[in-house]
């Protein structure tokens, strides 16, 4: 093999990729990153009023106004505490348009440092929007764009979205925030499964209908409060279920990793409380004909962790007693929930509909086009079996 | 100076074997395969289709046995006739060629969409043409060594990849299991065939066995193993992102990895990771087929087959850049499959007929 | 310096001419003298033998020579009397005496040869022999009175072990033998002698085990040293360097290595050793890439540690090749494929870095490997000094200045670090070597550019080969019992045959 040939290949290919090279390289400081977005109703603000009142065109209808977050890059540097403590480490900027892509690119004119999605992690959207526009469409900007990734989650504000975006703890941001409270599922029932925008899209695309978590927020306090429902068919927002409407349908999937279960002594009207330790729901679908009907079996297992009831020492209600006052408890939640999807919403919400793909798969064809309204006259008949093993430190 | 370590093992060639086969398809199969079959039993359908290339390749292994050390260019014209052998080396050359090119093609479109946004295709993928042009200079030992320096990192890198992504699996996305009955899964099988293609490539690599009857074994591993990578990607991409939720997606397996992050871990994504491996297994499938087309021109013409490759590279360059769209490319990938499913289905078949019955009038003749 | 003896000498013409000695003192003298002449360290000592009026020279090199045997066994003999001492035995009284008596009865030094040409004999002088030149005599005796100026036997300095033997090859040969042979005993050690050079002639040894050893291998190994065609061979590299396979290939593709044991062990496997003169450096050939990252010491822990010490030295490599190119890639093309936090705090640390982070990268790794350079000639008490005023200077200031990102210093160091990790130095140089371009590959084309160097690397490696080996072996050859001892070291038990690539006469290793 020749030398010299070999070497000038290389040296020209060199030479050409040196010439024109690094049409991709952008230095990561010379970005901004942002991690969360929040979706409005279009409505401008206060800047980009005063832009237009000075020229800016804009031909927009203005349905839709995104809020950035973006990270601010002093905030992380390992400059001087004092300054870092009265900076906020992320600031929020918004524009309005109809197209989500122009809204990011409207960036482009208004920022030196071009912003890059590849790090979001949260969108918010705001249930008037959820409630006016499909949801594909809103988020089909955020399935084709290359930055964006598929895992990042999707919850909807029943206030303003823009909102939950904000908070007076100096230092902590708050899309963080927002993704951080996703993992308290093993403290609380209230927080449902993330749904990020991959899992969305399989929602999307099948038609079912489906919950998103809610968020409200108050002065920089933020709250994951019930959820909104989602319907299949239309992709929009129909309404919310609120914080025991959603117990209950976690109850009937049996998705909680832990929580709790509050009710009140029937006597002494005081509190107690069920820890979970172990949730189960075992649903059956069962095809008669045409009709349809589920048996769900709730098993759950936990322990006493508070009972206000030292004043009559000795006349404590026994475990069995407990327990039936929880199941009680349980029942109503569900009882609720059920009430709210068939008769209120006519929506399948709790994902019985995948029951009866897996199994009954012929009939789930016929029925799988209107399966919403199917569903709503469905009977769900439902046990609940909740056991107490243990006390905790305490002896009973 | 042929020396011992300049024959292909056995074991070498069912690499070369499952290198080739695993390239553009490990991104695409759960999108080709769901939209033909639409239930999560495509997993199925691909273990069947590596059934029918094992069966496929078998029927290459015996039409080289007759023709021990003689590549496919070699002995067609000996079976068929000067002319109709060069006819048929000739599609077998231009279909190598045009396999590469699609590769290559594929590669610029994904690399540019995942990792350098905004670079000219040229600059992706003459870099590439030169490295591989580089190896196969090397010839078939050097391709095959290659192939077993970077199976050992895909497999690892691949399977640890999609076993992270374990957290967003649900097994519900998966069942029923023949909830539709067995048609989907056959309309499925044509799809998951033609990511298995590579098979071919045992036409020419037969040749440079010491022991070619062992070329059977490495078939059957040669194509169980990416059935292996196949089942699992279809399974766990299924099992994440749901049968409707794969179908609208370009490229559904780095939607997979792209669908979770892991915090705590040193790298909280994963996709460069897939993208590594994945660009090294687009690299052994077109330095294989670039190299089994340059040997069919050098050995069809007589030139030198350094010679060959420097004019076959610059127009592997203009064949990958002419789909002008995804689409296109897409379109031209399914054409590739099926006329690849026509040629090495068929025409192995009909040589090896023909020439036992050459064979057997011979041997009239003769008593 | 280095010209033929006998030639050159102006004046004399007859001198010039004598190619052997004449026996006449006078003019044997006069000859030695002669030649003696550009040698000032050169000793003519005359003197009369054993109380007669022979007259007797003798002539050695006074550095090169064993001087107190040279007087105790050669000197104090030949002046001793030999009338009283030897008595009827008549064979000095005509006036002479004959070789054979001396060598016989007086003198108590073991080699010896007789010769008669000038060139010869002065050719051995100068490597240390006595010459004694007897009046009526044309021969002359060769006394070995060699006393070769080798340094004591150490523990190797490049290839340091904690468990292992001690013991490193010198600068002479004749011990280098010795050591090897030491290790075992063993009929089956072939030790075939060269001389290499053209002008100055060195003695170069190949050994192999005659019943392993491939034939061809040997066969190969001896035609290219056959070729050698070079005024010098300085040091075993320039061996290296004359025979390797590919010169444009940034790998070694002889192992050199400092160490008995290694070179012992790289025989049993069926590979061959070359040894030269005047150097503690050993080659094995043919090497393939594995080799690089082991160590005798794999082998002497157990098989677990020596499993886990070649992952991590393979994690090191890789760390040591591919991390900044990796950081630059990370940090300029592919912000989105690092962990947020992570991205967040290397955009708040890259704030005010006045470059890219390319130059930053190239600024510190030229800092570090000048910072390596300079510790390597320091003297040894300097040399932690300086390394502390480097460290903090490239470490602590940059920083602080703004110049560069305490990330990348972490990488930096990283880097340094595990390439003082590779046990070979030479493959470390190389590493260090690639990891530039892989900077460069990743600053044009990303992680993309990177994969492409990778593979472009990986290509070489396949198409490489040592001595008919291919270089990239056992990696490039999915084959169990090559494996066993390649990333991980199986139990010894389980190593039950040499490495299948060299082809070796007899393939079992055990069992």
């Amino acid at each position: 093999m020749g030398l010299y040939p070999n070497l000038k290949r290389v040296v020209v290919i060199l030479w050409l990729l040196l010439l024109t090279g690094c049409w991709s390289s952008n230095e990561i400081e010379d970005l901004s990153v942002y991690v969360g977005i929040a979706l409005d109703k279009g409505r401008e603000t206060a800047e980009e009023q005063q832009l237009r009142e000075q020229g800016a065109t804009d031909e927009s209808m203005d349905r839709v106004t995104a809020t950035l977050q973006i990270i601010s890059s002093k905030s992380s540097s390992s400059g001087d505490q004092s300054a870092k403590a009265n900076q906020k480490p992320f600031m929020n900027t918004a524009g309005t348009g109809d197209s989500v892509f122009e809204i990011f690119r409207e960036f482009a004119s208004r920022r030196d440092l071009p912003v890059i999605g590849h790090h979001m992690k949260i969108v918010v959207i705001s249930g008037g929007l959820a409630r006016a526009n499909r949801l594909d469409d809103l988020l089909d900007f955020f399935y084709r764009d290359n930055d964006i990734r598929p895992s990042c989650y999707v919850v909807v504000s029943r206030g303003e979205a823009r909102k939950t975006l904000e908070t007076k703890v100096p230092g902590s941001i708050p899309a963080f925030r927002l993704v951080g409270m996703m993992d308290n599922r093993n403290r609380t029932l209230e927080v449902i499964p993330a749904v990020s925008l991959s899992k969305l899209q399989g929602y999307l695309q099948s038609g079912t209908s489906f919950i998103l978590q809610n968020v409200l927020s108050a002065q920089g306090e933020i709250k994951f409060s019930g959820a909104a429902v989602i319907k299949g068919k239309t992709k929009k927002l129909i309404g919310y279920l609120n914080e025991g409407e959603l117990k209950g349908i976690v109850w009937l999937k049996g998705s909680g990793k832990g929580g709790l279960v509050k009710a009140y002594d029937r006597d002494s009207g005081r509190a107690m409380a069920y820890e979970i330790k172990s949730m189960k729901s075992t649903i059956k679908s069962r095809a008669d004909g045409e009709k349809l009907s589920f048996d769900v079996n709730i098993e759950s297992e936990g322990r006493l962790i508070e009972l206000w009831n030292h004043a009559n020492l000795f006349n404590r209600p026994s475990t069995k007693q407990l327990e039936a006052i929880f199941e009680q408890k349980v029942r109503l939640l569900i009882d609720q929930a059920i009430k709210k999807m068939q008769q209120q919403y006519r929506v399948d919400a709790a994902d019985f509909g995948s029951h009866v793909r897996i199994e009954h798969p012929r009939l789930w064809q016929s029925v799988k086009k209107d399966w919403d309204s199917v569903f709503s006259q469905s009977p769900i008949h439902y046990k609940v079996q909740l056991k107490i093993t243990e006390f905790g430190s305490l002896i009973n | 100076m042929k020396d011992e370590n300049d024959y292909l093992t056995p074991v070498q060639v069912a690499v070369v074997i499952i290198n080739t086969m695993l390239g553009a398809g490990i991104l695409t199969l759960p999108r080709t395969t769901v939209n033909a079959a639409h239930t999560p039993d495509v997993w199925i359908s691909i273990m069947l289709g590596g059934f029918i290339i094992i069966l496929l390749g078998m029927v290459i292994v015996r039409l080289g046995l007759r023709y021990r050390g003689q590549t496919f260019y070699q002995y067609v014209s000996r079976i068929t006739g000067r002319w109709i052998g060069a006819f048929l080396s000739a599609i077998v050359i231009l279909y190598f060629m045009l396999v590469a090119s699609y590769e290559v093609r594929a590669l610029s479109e994904v690399t540019g969409l995942y990792l350098l946004e905004g670079t000219p295709s040229w600059a992706i993928i003459m870099p590439f043409l030169w490295v591989g042009g580089y190896l196969i200079r090397g010839g078939a030992g050097a391709l095959a060594r290659l192939c077993e320096v970077i199976l050992p990192i895909t497999g690892i890198i691949f399977f640890l990849t999609m076993f992270l992504s374990f957290g967003i699996f649900d097994i519900h996305n998966l069942r029923p299991v023949l909830g539709l009955g067995v048609t989907p899964v056959l309309k499925g099988i044509e799809p998951a065939i033609l990511s298995f293609i590579g098979f071919e490539t045992l036409l020419v690599l037969q040749a440079f066995m010491k022991t070619p009857e062992k070329a059977a074994k490495s078939v059957i591993v040669g194509t169980l193993i990416p059935t292996a990578f196949y089942v699992t990607t279809v399974v766990m991409v299924i099992g994440a992102l749901t049968v409707d939720g794969v179908v609208t997606r370009t490229w559904p397996t780095m939607d997979l990895i792209r669908s979770f992050e892991l915090s705590g871990l040193i790298f909280e994504r994963f996709e460069s990771f897939l993208l590594v491996i994945w660009i090294m297994q687009i690299y052994s499938t077109f330095t294989v087929t670039c190299y089994a087309s340059a040997l069919g021109i050098a050995q069809l013409t007589g030139r030198n087959l350094k010679s060959v490759i420097n004019v076959l590279l610059p127009v592997i360059y203009v064949l990958s850049m002419a789909p002008h769209s995804l689409k296109e490319l897409n379109k031209l990938g399914d054409v590739l499959g099926l006329t690849a499913l026509c040629l090495f289905g068929l025409l192995p078949p009909l040589l090896l007929i023909l020439s036992k019955w050459k064979a057997g009038k011979k041997d009239g003749i003769v008593s | 310096m280095t010209r033929g003896y006998s030639g050159g000498a102006a004046g004399s013409d007859q001198l010039a001419k004598s190619e052997h000695f004449t026996g006449d003192m006078e003019l044997d003298l006069r000859i030695v003298g002669q030649c003696c002449e550009r040698h000032s360290d050169a000793r003519i000592r005359e003197l009369y033998i054993g109380h007669t009026d022979i007259r007797a020279a003798i002539v050695f090199i006074e550095s090169l020579s064993d001087n107190s045997e040279i007087q105790n066994n050669i000197i104090r003999p030949l002046m001793s009397d030999f009338a009283e001492r030897y008595e009827g035995d008549a064979s000095y009284a005509e006036g002479t005496v004959s070789g054979s008596f001396l060598i016989n009865k007086v003198l108590s030094v073991s080699e010896w040869a007789a010769q008669s040409r000038v060139q010869e004999v002065m050719s051995a002088v100068l490597s240390g022999s006595t010459a004694l030149l007897i009046a009526g005599s044309k021969e002359v005796l060769v006394l070995g009175t060699v006393q070769g100026k080798a340094r004591s036997l150490e523990e190797p300095v490049s290839e340091a072990v904690v468990r292992g033997a001690r013991i490193g090859f010198t600068e002479l040969l004749s011990d280098n033998i010795a050591i090897l042979r030491q290790q075992g005993i063993c009929d089956e050690l072939s030790v075939e002698r060269f001389l290499v050079g053209k002008r100055v002639k060195k003695e170069l040894v190949i050994a192999y085990m005659e019943e392993i050893a491939n034939p061809q291998l040997v066969e190969e190994i001896k035609r290219r040293i056959a070729g050698i065609d070079i005024d010098m061979v300085q040091e075993s590299g320039y061996v290296e360097q004359l025979i390797e396979d590919n010169y444009l290939s940034p790998f070694p593709q002889l192992q050199s290595t400092e160490r008995p044991d290694r070179v012992m062990a790289a025989l049993m496997e069926g590979r061959v050793g070359i040894l030269l003169d005047g150097t503690p450096f050993a080659l094995i050939a043919p090497v393939t890439f594995s080799m690089l990252l082991q160590s005798p010491e794999d082998y002497a822990e157990r098989w677990i540690s020596g499993t886990l010490f070649r992952l991590l030295r393979l994690l090191a490599a890789i760390n040591s090749l591919l991390i900044p190119a990796l950081y630059i890639s990370f940090i300029s093309f592919h912000p989105g494929l690092i962990p947020t936090k992570l991205a967040m705090s290397i955009l708040g640390t890259r704030e005010g870095v006045p470059f890219s982070s390319l130059v930053e990268a190239l600024i510190m790794e030229v800092s570090i490997e000048i910072l390596r350079e300079a510790g390597l000639r320091l003297p040894k008490p300097i040399g932690p000094a300086m390394g502390i005023v480097g460290g903090l200077v490239i470490g602590e200031a940059a920083v602080q200045a703004g110049i560069v990102s305490p990330i990348l210093v972490i990488v930096v160091a990283v880097t340094a670090i595990s390439s003082f990790a590779i046990p070979q130095y030479n493959a470390g140089i190389t590493l260090r070597m690639l990891r530039f371009i892989a900077m460069f590959c990743a600053a044009v084309l990303g992680l993309y550019g990177v994969v492409l160097f990778f593979l472009l690397l990986c290509s070489h490696m396949v198409k490489l080969k040592s001595f008919g080996v291919p270089y990239a072996s056992p990696a490039s050859s999915i084959r169990i019992s090559d494996w066993k001892d390649f990333f991980i070291r199986a139990p010894i038990p389980f190593m039950k045959s040499r490495p299948k690539l060299l082809h070796t006469k007899n393939t079992k290793r055990k069992g």
